[in-house]
């Protein structure tokens, strides 16, 4: 399976009576590539909610096109509901949204719908539970609503992926978690990629960003004003500062120790790839 | 001075089972204080914070806010007066249909007279640089202003204690860098009594901001002291499912490379 999102210069406004200047895009183009993980950053109105909501025909550019494998999602005869299950599409807080008494049936509230069989059904509920971290004889019986906070977030994830989506969406997945929601987050998108879905997530974390992101777009005033590797980013002191960006807090700091560490380590992104390839480096010199 | 003392609070759920989400916990918020509080999901410090200002009342224990006890319901409206509470999501907290009423909202409530309730409206409108919004739906800002306008709103009741409840978690970078300027402006500027901030954060960053710091791991302190000192030890934050600053973490793996050290 393979799937080509591409967005062919796309404007957006509202109209009517929500008539506003806020949340309009402004001719974006660019093409999602299938198992690359691709981070959208900019500032609060800057349109990425927006964006993401045209991804699935949520939204209906006001210029421009939609293009999934070649083809126009808003053609007479395309199937927008047959679209929604190959793009999975998880909002901001999407644990306010869990309703079932049991975690399993709310996880598996999506794969009934598709009218798959029991077996079928059962399966994917596992699977997605256990791509989540979350063991799914331990919770598959438990109140989603008696759930920590991050783990109801991972539960509604769950229910994404029970659809078994080529692409997922994410607004802002982490958003009020602590560290170590934050943490599994972050490990779930990352394995996602060689499981055969493509993450695409919103952040305001620019740390994660670094983590996990093999490419950025960023949004300013409803414009993409970068498009690359979060390296290329965080070289890019124009992009950074018209978006009004931080860098990441470890490469702020790592800034001081970089020049007199060994060139292996000196590209490291994140603390953690920091610590991994330490133990690495320090392996390698003993043998 | 905020008293805290032996509080416990008990959430019964609809199932009738209970579940404890502070034990025991006692501390003093003296007059000036910041006070940072940490600690993963669901370790009580939104219950706390609840109970600072009577929002919630303990199950056991008592509160006492210069003396007065929470569970006074006659002395709630003063208590409520100089406790202020800003919350993580601005959209729980704004009410109103324009920004300017927003900020007028809980003057009016306290029944501040009309002549000084304009006279804080300007002035709150200017110091948060809300002064292009005034007429406008808070529906339309950013969260970052919406926030902003949500911290104008409770310092115009010009509280004495401010509780700060994961107040940057949703913003993004500048709308954090901005909120925090803010709640440390506030803080700093000379009043008697002297202004008193409880902050509560995810952040330990932000962290580093205030004199004191507790943790807490399901409802107990389990640490308090300078965050300078407690944020430094690593492994134990770890293993509280917190983060310690990335300064910090270097040091200790690096430390002796750091060619500053």
């Amino acid at each position: 399976m393979s799937l080509e999102l591409s967005l062919e210069r796309v404007s957006f406004h509202y109209t009517g009576i929500a008539a506003s200047s806020a949340s309009v895009l402004r001719d974006v183009t660019f093409t999602l590539a299938e198992n690359e993980c691709t981070a959208i950053v900019g500032p609060s109105g800057s349109g990425k909610t927006t964006l993401i909501q045209h991804f699935t025909g949520l939204l209906r550019p006001t210029r421009g096109r939609v293009l999934v494998d070649g083809a126009d999602i808003h053609s007479k005869k395309y199937s927008l509901t047959a679209l929604r299950r190959r793009i999975g599409l998880v909002f901001q807080f999407p644990e306010a949204q869990l309703f079932e008494e049991t975690v399993y049936r709310d996880v598996a509230f999506g794969p009934t719908n598709l009218g798959l069989g029991a077996e079928e059904i059962d399966l994917r509920v596992r699977n997605a539970l256990t791509l989540t971290g979350l063991e799914a004889d331990a919770f598959a019986g438990r109140s989603p609503f008696r759930l920590s906070e991050g783990e109801k977030r991972k539960v509604a994830i769950a229910g994404v992926l029970a659809m078994q989506p080529e692409m997922i969406i994410l607004d802002e997945p982490t958003a009020g978690l602590d560290p170590v929601g934050v943490q599994s987050i972050s490990a779930i998108l990352e394995s996602l990629v060689s499981r055969g879905t493509t993450p695409v997530f919103i952040t305001h974390h620019m740390d994660l960003v670094a983590e996990i992101a093999q490419r950025v777009l960023v949004l300013s005033a409803g414009s993409v004003i970068f498009d690359g590797t979060p390296e290329q980013l965080f070289q890019n002191n124009p992009v950074l500062e018209e978006a009004k960006l931080d860098l990441p807090n470890f490469i702020q700091e790592f800034a001081a120790y970089r020049p007199s560490l060994p060139p292996a380590l000196q590209s490291v992104r994140s603390y953690r790839q920091l610590v991994h390839r330490l133990q690495q480096h320090l392996v390698s010199r003993r043998s | 001075m905020i008293a805290v003392n032996h509080i416990s609070f008990d959430y019964i759920s609809e199932q009738g089972s209970f579940r404890r989400v502070l034990a025991d916990v006692s501390f003093e918020i003296a007059d000036g204080d910041f006070i940072a509080i940490m600690g993963a999901n669901g370790s009580g410090k939104s219950t706390l914070a609840r109970c600072l200002n009577g929002l919630l009342l303990p199950s056991t224990g008592e509160v006492l806010v210069d003396g007065l006890n929470t569970r006074d319901a006659e002395q709630l409206r003063r208590i409520r007066r100089r406790v202020a509470m800003l919350f993580q999501n601005p959209d729980n907290q704004i009410v109103s249909a324009t920004v300017e009423r927003e900020i007028a909202f809980g003057l009016e409530n306290l029944g501040v007279e009309y002549e000084e309730m304009h006279r804080r409206v300007e002035q709150m409108l200017r110091r948060f640089s809300l002064l292009p919004f005034r007429q406008k739906s808070p529906h339309y800002l950013s969260g970052g202003e919406k926030q902003r306008l949500a911290l104008a709103s409770v310092l115009a009741m010009e509280p004495d204690y401010l509780i700060l409840d994961e107040p940057t978690s949703l913003l993004d970078p500048a709308g954090r860098r901005e909120m925090v300027r803010l709640f440390r402006e506030w803080h700093d500027q000379p009043a008697t009594p002297r202004r008193t901030t409880v902050l509560i954060t995810q952040f330990p960053e932000e962290a580093l901001l205030a004199d004191r710091l507790l943790i807490l791991q399901r409802g107990r302190t389990v640490m308090d002291g300078p965050p300078e000192t407690l944020l430094r030890r690593t492994e134990e934050l770890a293993g509280l499912g917190l983060d310690s600053p990335v300064r910090f973490k270097l040091q200790q793996l690096l430390g002796p490379l750091n060619p500053a050290s």
